[in-house]
């Protein structure tokens, strides 16, 4: 079984925004909208700032959907891959899952009033292509492939954690994107200018993980600054969760279970209708037309 | 008052729809046809396989927004209409008579099945009041799936147009759900009705709904409601025919 997932290696990643300008021309995605966008934490105090980045939000894929569970109409689900697909004809555009996503990574198109977010470029993956932000890294900090198959990269870093998913929710989520932290593979020193940058591990764990930062406090498809149109109004609502909050258990059995029924229940009236529709109609017809009662 | 019965160039006319009903029509009909064929898209999906994936460009919709022209007449503009329509009816169109006429009772039952032997021969054709017994389900189909609809998609449309989270997530999903049957039962009702109203043998209630005429021949209702001219002859509002109802002999239960 193909198990898709995806990884960056903050360590290769030079800020080009490749991938996210890549990403925004595969899908066209609206102005001010971004299924994939690099947040750069910088900490401390001029001259001495540390800077940190991570290539989030992006849809993490979730095993443990968050979004899947709440939504309403079943347009939300698992593709094969473990994929977390988003069906754009069942959405209803209710936000459920704006405000269930723990990474931000969900936001309401204001052409079409429903949500979008990353597929990891299935339409590309399906011909045997690479998703657009991976084709698009000149230095190879963008990584994907399949979990299950040993002889693969992201395989391999996965078994040698040497990636790993973002924020406590993880471990209740069980996301497929990954991330190597700036310093994983070779500590960081950079004088730039005034700014003084260095960057070892130890730094990154403390600050994201330890301590508890949390990134996702800023959203960039919430932030009037990058949306230079007037879309506010079509902002989903700054995220609530956040990566390193308590959130409450995602599998509530409760909720997913009624967004399968929901989902299953679609489909069996929408075979009853097509029957009832052919049968009934049929009938009608018969008995108005062909072989009316009275002339 | 409205007239029970009217001389049209010469023909006894019998009232059907009283004006404010032709009119309460009208907004529902607009407004279900809207939400119908807006809808059509977002309901009849098998699996990956969305049966009117074209049907904004077949409309001539734009190609770069047609969603959202979609929302704004699934959401705003056809419910509007039909709120219009039900508001119409409430206050003006409907009485505890009309409703009285619409039950169903276990008589509409046998009726029912006199009317299935009737087409197969076996049974002489019954005598059918003012609604056929297939009228009385379908009324209460629609009127089922209209508060459904109604209840489930205000408050889907509310969190949806005003970004406002005013259900839980059980909630929504129930919603949802109820949505989705309110959908069904209309997108079964609403074309056997269509059929059944563009059939030649129905055509003169057709004209009386839409030319806004509101009466009926009384031949077309002998043909195919003859328990309700008999009601009218025993209420004296038209005088007794020797045979008020011709069509016993003949097949079929009409509309």
């Amino acid at each position: 079984m193909v198990r898709y997932a995806m990884a960056t290696i903050e360590d290769l990643c030079m800020l080009c925004w490749a991938c996210v300008a890549a990403c925004k021309q595969e899908f066209d995605t609206p102005l001010g909208k971004w299924r994939l966008f690099i947040t750069e934490v910088y900490v401390g105090e001029y001259p001495n700032i540390v800077g940190y980045m991570i290539h989030l939000p992006q849809c993490n894929h979730c095993e443990n959907a968050p979004c899947i569970n709440v939504c309403p109409t079943g347009a939300l689900y698992h593709a094969e891959g473990g994929i977390v697909r988003l069906d754009k004809d069942l959405c209803i555009g209710c936000r459920a899952c704006t405000r269930a996503c723990p990474y931000n990574a969900i936001f309401i198109d204001p052409r079409t009033g429903k949500a979008d977010k990353c597929t990891f470029c299935e339409h590309l993956i399906e011909k045997g292509l690479e998703p657009a932000c991976v084709a698009a890294c000149p230095t190879g900090a963008r990584i994907f492939g399949d979990l299950d198959d040993p002889n693969s990269l992201i395989s391999k870093l996965y078994r040698e954690n040497k990636i790993k998913p973002v924020g406590d929710v993880a471990r209740k989520v069980r996301p497929r994107l990954f991330f190597a932290p700036l310093g994983t593979f070779r500590p960081i020193e950079t004088r730039a200018g005034a700014f003084v940058k260095i960057v070892k591990p130890k730094d990154w764990e403390e600050e994201l993980v330890d301590k508890e930062l949390d990134v996702t406090n800023w959203n960039p498809n919430a932030d009037p600054r990058l949306l230079p149109g007037a879309h506010e109004e079509y902002n989903p609502e700054p995220n609530v969760q956040g990566l390193w909050a308590t959130i409450r258990l995602t599998k509530d059995p409760m909720v997913a279970s009624i967004s399968e029924i929901v989902r299953d229940t679609r489909q069996v009236l929408v075979r009853a209708a097509i029957a009832l529709l052919i049968l009934l109609g049929a009938a009608s017809v018969w008995t108005s037309i062909i072989r009316p009662a009275h002339s | 008052m409205v007239e029970l019965v009217k001389r049209i160039n010469g023909e006894v006319h019998v009232l059907r729809f009283r004006q404010a009903t032709q009119v309460a029509h009208l907004f529902l009909f607009l407004g279900m046809t809207i939400c119908f064929v807006t809808g059509l898209a977002m309901f009849f999906k098998i699996d990956e396989v969305q049966i009117f994936a074209d049907l904004g460009k077949a409309l001539g919709l734009p190609a770069n927004a047609p969603e959202q022209l979609i929302g704004i007449l699934h959401d705003w503009v056809g419910p509007i209409l039909m709120l219009v329509g039900v508001i119409i009816a409430l206050v003006v169109s409907v009485r505890p008579s009309t409703i009285r006429q619409a039950l169903l009772t276990y008589s509409d039952i046998k009726i029912l099945i006199d009317i299935a032997k009737s087409r197969f021969g076996k049974a002489p054709r019954p005598k059918i009041g003012f609604y056929h017994p297939l009228q009385k389900i379908w009324i209460w189909t629609v009127v089922i799936g209209l508060i459904l609809l109604g209840v489930s998609g205000f408050l889907i449309a509310i969190e949806k147009w005003f970004m406002m989270k005013i259900m839980d997530d059980v909630t929504r999903q129930v919603m949802s759900l109820l949505h989705i049957i309110g959908a069904f039962m209309f997108y079964v009702a609403l074309p056997i009705h269509f059929i059944m109203a563009v059939a030649p043998i129905n055509w003169p209630i057709l004209k009386s709904q839409f030319l806004l005429k509101g009466y009926v021949p009384l031949p077309w209702w002998k043909f195919h409601h003859p328990a309700y001219v008999e009601e009218l002859e025993q209420r004296g509002a038209i005088p007794p025919t020797s045979s008020s109802s011709p069509s016993h002999t003949q097949r079929g239960e009409g509309g």
